[in-house]
């Protein structure tokens, strides 16, 4: 269709015309230790979650062991998936894609010199930094130091130094962005500004008034439910759509044709991301209006996805090239699960459905839909596509890949599929006084059952993408021993 | 502005050809923020932060969903503990010798010579001199209560007549608005023989109101 169709494999063309090769050299090292401690917390939260899961079938598995309970477990699962994989990953994308999109190698110059040294050995402490209090954030929830704040387990000082340690990195990703090479800012690059200047925001806000200094408790509700909203919808989908929008055009050798329909896209996900949680609330202890907005931004929410879907899928012509790209493959896919969310989520909103659904399984599908779909599918994209640049040469294992991608998929969404449909029995079935209680518990149980199957295939899955990853990077190892480097 | 090179045409030349929306699409996202805009208007209780109930208020302030009747009893009685328990004490017995009671007063039941429009005229303009409340004499005053709404009279009224074995059908606003409005020239509070030479209008309903026995 297109006469700058470029071949696959051929990216670089596609990048601003700087050295790639000296770009990425610069971040390597921080990027791949950022993506490696991710990839390791995946498989961590990943086995937590099944056992969490387990927890719910066998109640006694694993118990009388306080410090193995499920209210330890859960949160440190959740917290481990949204810190130590999420957002790490994320770091490790929005550098490296901030580097490559900027033209700038870290530090100026080569990225060889004395400030891209420094600049490299303060963002691997930063990442040392992260790792610890993510490590000591756990542990605390595992003694039973949780704050007991949702998502904001973690006790105070673990999320001051996570804090410490983003804004440590992130801010070299929007001074990279300030010195860029390449003109007019792309699309992926606003997304990856706005991340970056909004998790310290979310993140600092809502520690500061919920655990550093809470305030009082009627208003602690909707701030938790802004952080929650925030946390996703504006700092880690932003980067997983930047990693979209930035890898996408490339792959599939297209371009991406309605920059204002991406304008209009970028600012409504802005404007009705912080909104997006507020629905949490409704029949809650809140005046009527916020929990009215979060119904409107949840079903407005729809807008800038459909017009990120359309400006993105608008690019795939050739199926070839889709089918022939790993990372491709799960840019898409990440983008299908971030529209069924957005719809589910919509839907879940409407105060009647959100009275049936809310405190079942229901609202736990959304969330896992959000995190390891809409979130985790396009960073494992962005990482399938950036590992063997930053190597510079071709690291994956395609059985390895291969069989990662399929597990994803079936794992997520078998579990996704059955936490919906046994939340809503579940919800109908608690809203019918003729039922018991316990009946409602038998009815999940099957659920619960095939759900900890489909967590076993996201265990599996992780478990491969680490052996993939550590092969690639022995591989890296043994290499660069036989070439004496 | 750009010293990028040839390539760059990739990123920021050619492939913004904006290709015009579906008209449909762009009448769905047009309805889908109608929607939203309407939904805030009649969900949000006025955007106050003392409304929790989604549809109590529209956004203009005014009841959309007509808010639960109050029980004028219940209004009457806090009213009552407000401005006259000092004299006619919570039990409603007065005191002896000062303060007339108001369980099984005539004056309050609306019974032998008196009517409703006494009972509202002499709270609204108040009460002087010599006069006998259920054959005791007393000599004292009643401060006029004018500042007080129809609507807290009414209740006041209404709740005076149903506590303490009283059972004298309730006074609404309106007939007190009726009295005010009919005594307004009045400037002086009233002695029994002014009251008494007005004719007594006598409650529409059950006249048969009696103290309870104790």
């Amino acid at each position: 269709m297109s006469d700058h169709t470029l071949p696959h494999h051929q990216h670089e063309s596609g990048y601003p015309p700087v050295d790639s090769k000296a770009i990425d050299a610069s971040v390597r090292l921080p990027v791949i230790i950022l993506f490696g401690n991710a990839i390791h917390w995946l498989v961590v939260a990943a086995l937590l979650s099944l056992v969490v899961s387990i927890k719910l079938i066998a109640p006694g598995f694993l118990g009388g062991i306080s410090f193995l309970n499920y209210g330890r477990l859960a949160p440190m699962a959740r917290d481990l998936m949204l810190y130590g994989w999420a957002s790490q990953a994320a770091l490790g994308a929005g550098v490296w894609l901030m580097a490559r999109l900027c033209g700038q190698p870290l530090g100026g110059g080569d990225g060889q010199g004395i400030g891209g040294m420094l600049l490299r050995t303060l963002i691997i402490s930063a990442t040392v930094l992260w790792n610890l209090a993510v490590l000591l954030g756990t542990l605390a929830i595992f003694a039973g130091y949780s704050t007991g704040v949702e998502w904001l387990e973690y006790p105070g000082w673990a999320s001051a130094m996570l804090l410490l340690s983003f804004l440590l990195i992130g801010i070299w990703a929007v001074l990279l962005f300030d010195r860029r090479s390449t003109g007019r800012a792309e699309v992926a690059q606003w997304y990856l500004v706005a991340a970056f200047c909004w998790f310290p925001w979310v993140y600092g806000t809502a520690n500061l008034l919920l655990v550093w200094k809470p305030i009082q408790a009627s208003a602690q509700g909707p701030i938790q439910s802004w952080y929650c909203g925030s946390l996703l919808a504006l700092w880690l989908l932003p980067v997983a759509l930047a990693s979209a929008y930035a890898l996408l055009p490339r792959l599939l050798g297209n371009h991406l044709n309605r920059r204002h329909l991406a304008t209009l896209g970028f600012w409504m996900l802005l404007l009705l991301g912080g909104w997006n949680g507020m629905d949490r609330l409704i029949g809650g202890p809140v005046p009527a209006w916020m929990t009215s907005a979060g119904v409107v931004a949840g079903v407005l929410f729809l807008i800038p996805l459909f017009m990120i879907s359309i400006n993105l899928l608008g690019m795939v012509r050739k199926r070839a090239i889709v089918a022939g790209s790993i990372s491709c493959r799960f840019l898409l896919m990440g983008l299908y699960a971030l529209i069924t969310v957005g719809v589910i989520g919509a839907i879940a909103s409407l105060p009647d459905v959100s009275g049936a659904v809310r405190f079942t399984a229901f609202t736990e599908a959304k969330t896992q839909l959000w995190i390891l779909g809409a979130i985790s599918l396009p960073l494992f994209g962005l990482l399938y596509e950036s590992l063997p640049q930053l190597l510079g040469r071709d690291c994956w294992s395609p059985v390895l890949s291969g069989r990662h991608y399929i597990l994803t998929l079936v794992g997520l969404g078998m579990l996704v599929t059955l936490m919906l449909l046994g939340g809503l029995f579940t919800g109908l079935a608690l809203a019918d006084p003729t039922v018991s209680f316990l009946n409602i518990t038998s009815y999940s149980y099957p659920f619960h059952v095939m759900e900890c199957v489909a967590q076993l295939l996201l265990l599996i899955a992780a478990l491969i993408l680490g052996a993939n990853i550590t092969i690639a990077l022995a591989g890296d190892y043994l290499l660069n021993k036989k070439t004496g480097k | 502005m750009n010293h990028d090179h040839h390539n760059n045409q990739h990123e920021n030349g050619s492939e913004e050809t904006s290709r015009p929306l579906s008209p449909w699409l762009v009448g769905a996202f047009m309805l889908a923020l109608c929607w939203g805009g309407f939904y805030l208007a009649f969900n949000s209780g006025g955007f106050r932060q003392d409304v929790y109930e989604s549809n109590a208020v529209n956004w203009a302030g005014g009841g959309v969903a007509a808010a639960a009747p109050v029980d004028p009893k219940v209004v009457g009685k806090r009213l009552y503990n407000q401005n006259c328990v000092v004299c006619h004490q919570a039990s409603g017995m007065g005191v002896a010798g000062q303060f007339p009671p108001l369980v099984g007063s005539e004056y309050v039941l609306a019974e032998g010579n008196m009517g409703d429009n006494h009972l509202v005229m002499l709270v609204l303009n108040g009460l002087q001199g010599h006069f006998m409340v259920k054959g005791q004499a007393y000599n004292n005053a009643m401060v006029p209560w004018k500042q007080l709404s129809d609507e807290q009279i009414a209740d006041i009224l209404t709740y005076i007549r149903s506590d303490w074995g009283n059972n004298a059908p309730p006074i609404t606003p309106d007939f007190v608005a009726q009295i005010r409005k009919e005594t307004a020239s009045a400037t002086d509070s009233y002695t029994q023989e002014q009251l008494m030479a007005m004719p007594a209008m006598k409650p529409a309903a059950s006249q048969g109101s009696a103290p309870a026995k104790k």
